[in-house]
């Protein structure tokens, strides 16, 4: 069975468009749930015209890959048209859900609001990015797994996903804060291979809600799932069995 | 064989890793498929006394087929060169450095007089960046002694001038490449364990390899059991490199770093 990849990325250039592409196949991912690269867009706060070139760009690829890649879309709540472009992404060409917010603002924000309003018509998931840093500060805009619960209580039949848990930072706390919202899940992406992160996300939150994620980061995702201590009946439901739930596929 | 040049034995005093004897970090080595592996006490490298600890470590492992001793060495704390000579004594394979926990420069004049001595016994230092991203470390850090541009620059130097050899372990990708110049020019070895050595998509250590400092020169480091070992080791394994490069990281440059005499 190929891997379900729950956070992934395309990039603005070609060349690393194709080496997205072969990554997936040589670590057997067959389905890549992606949206545009936050750092090649201009800035935190892409303008809308922006943020419709680029997310036209991971329709493209969606329809050129055979589908292995799935458009998430990405959106700047602060822009006015992002709230339909992200319902006519969804509607007509089949995006799977909403994220990675980014850091344009906090997922609490009544402009951030309305996506999770719309994720709750559509039945789709929402990916927020998330900082789960103790070091140094917080940075504007960037959520905190407190900020993902805040939205996850506000919303509770929205499947939120709070983004690579292994992204650096103390993830033993995020797991803590969001433990108690049946609907966030976590994904394993991240580049901090500290050991451990697994198989507590397991125990704390279920194998249930721990989903596999690249964030375009191949080999240490898959290295720390390999890893863990885990049975295999729940390595495969990361791997794959997780997501498919997420997303309705 | 996968070879490791830098692991890790025993009690974190902030964290815990579920893997503390010999026998589990073994166990979590041979199921990445490492078959050696260079292992620091963590008690030498925490306590501001490594002494002790370190005569701990060498009895912890000296049945072990598969761990080889590294000593924690605090350069400020009461050393000389009889203390080193006494350390490769008892088997220690090198020396490591930990400014970020032992609280010192590694431009510190203490620290060249080291590398001196260990270029006198032939043995190998490392220079031990951090044991863990910062983001995730305990709000009790201060991180007044970071490794930055400034402090490796000056370590180089200081190896360049004792001629001795050096492991730039747990470096930032970006501090490599500002310092690669000075890197090549020195007898060091850089790893690829910090997680910003990035794989595929990025392949990061491509790029160490075969644009900063050429096959020869990088190794394999797990920072096991504080890391899940098969991250680095899927990096290497799945970089662009050819299977020749990929030896020498995996296997080939540590034993060469560590066993030349």
């Amino acid at each position: 069975m190929r891997l379900v990849d729950a956070h992934a990325h395309v990039f603005a250039s070609g060349e690393m468009n194709a080496r997205l592409l072969k990554a997936a196949e040589v670590f057997n991912v067959g389905r890549l749930y992606a949206s545009i690269y936050p750092f090649d867009l201009s800035s935190l706060k892409p303008p809308h015209d922006e943020v419709r070139r680029a997310n036209e760009l991971v329709a493209r690829l969606q329809r050129e890959s055979g589908r292995l890649v799935r458009g998430m879309v990405y959106a700047n709540p602060l822009n006015r048209g992002d709230l339909r472009l992200a319902r006519e992404l969804i509607e007509r060409e089949g995006f799977a859900g909403i994220g990675e917010l980014y850091r344009a603002c906090k997922p609490w924000r009544a402009e951030a609001l309305r996506f999770f309003e719309l994720a709750e018509e559509l039945g789709v998931p929402v990916l927020v990015h998330t900082a789960h840093r103790l070091y140094p500060r917080d940075r504007p805009g960037e959520a905190t797994p407190d900020d993902v619960a805040r939205v996850a209580r506000r919303f509770p039949k929205v499947k939120v996903i709070m983004a690579h848990i292994a992204g650096g930072g103390d993830w033993e706390y995020a797991l803590e804060v969001v433990k108690r919202y049946p609907n966030v899940y976590v994904d394993v992406g991240g580049s901090v291979p500290e050991a451990g992160v697994i198989e507590r996300a397991v125990e704390l939150l279920g194998p249930r809600r721990v989903l596999f994620a690249s964030d375009c980061l191949f080999a240490e995702s898959v290295g720390r799932v390999e890893s863990a201590e885990l049975p295999e009946e729940h390595k495969r439901m990361i791997y794959y069995g997780n997501a498919r739930e997420v997303f309705g596929e | 064989m996968i070879v490791d040049a830098l692991a890790f034995l025993g009690l974190h005093p902030l964290r815990g890793s579920g893997t503390e004897t010999p026998a589990e970090l073994e166990r979590a080595l041979r199921r990445a498929g490492v078959g050696r592996a260079y292992v620091a006490g963590l008690e030498s490298l925490f306590r501001r006394n490594p002494w002790a600890a370190n005569e701990l470590h060498a009895r912890r492992v000296a049945g072990s087929s598969l761990l080889l001793p590294l000593a924690g060495f605090n350069p400020l704390y009461a050393a000389d060169r009889e203390r080193l000579k006494r350390l490769l004594e008892l088997g220690f394979k090198g020396v490591v450095l930990a400014p970020l926990y032992h609280g010192f420069s590694p431009r510190a004049a203490a620290v060249g007089r080291l590398l001196r001595w260990a270029a006198d016994f032939g043995a190998p230092a490392i220079l031990l960046c951090a044991i863990e991203d910062p983001r995730g470390s305990h709000r009790a850090y201060r991180f007044r002694y970071r490794v930055g541009e400034r402090e490796l620059a000056g370590f180089l130097e200081l190896a360049e001038r004792a001629g001795v050899r050096v492991l730039i372990s747990n470096a930032e990708f970006s501090l490599l490449e500002k310092l690669a110049r000075a890197i090549a020019s020195a007898d060091a070895m850089v790893d690829v364990a910090s997680n910003t050595v990035y794989g595929p998509v990025y392949d990061r250590v491509k790029a160490l390899a075969e644009e900063l400092f050429g096959e020869d020169r990088v190794t394999l480091s797990t920072g096991a059991p504080l890391n899940y070992p098969l991250v680095p080791i899927l990096k290497v394994l799945y970089s662009d490199l050819d299977e020749r490069a990929r030896r020498k990281i995996l296997s080939e440059n540590a034993l060469r770093f560590y066993e030349r005499k």
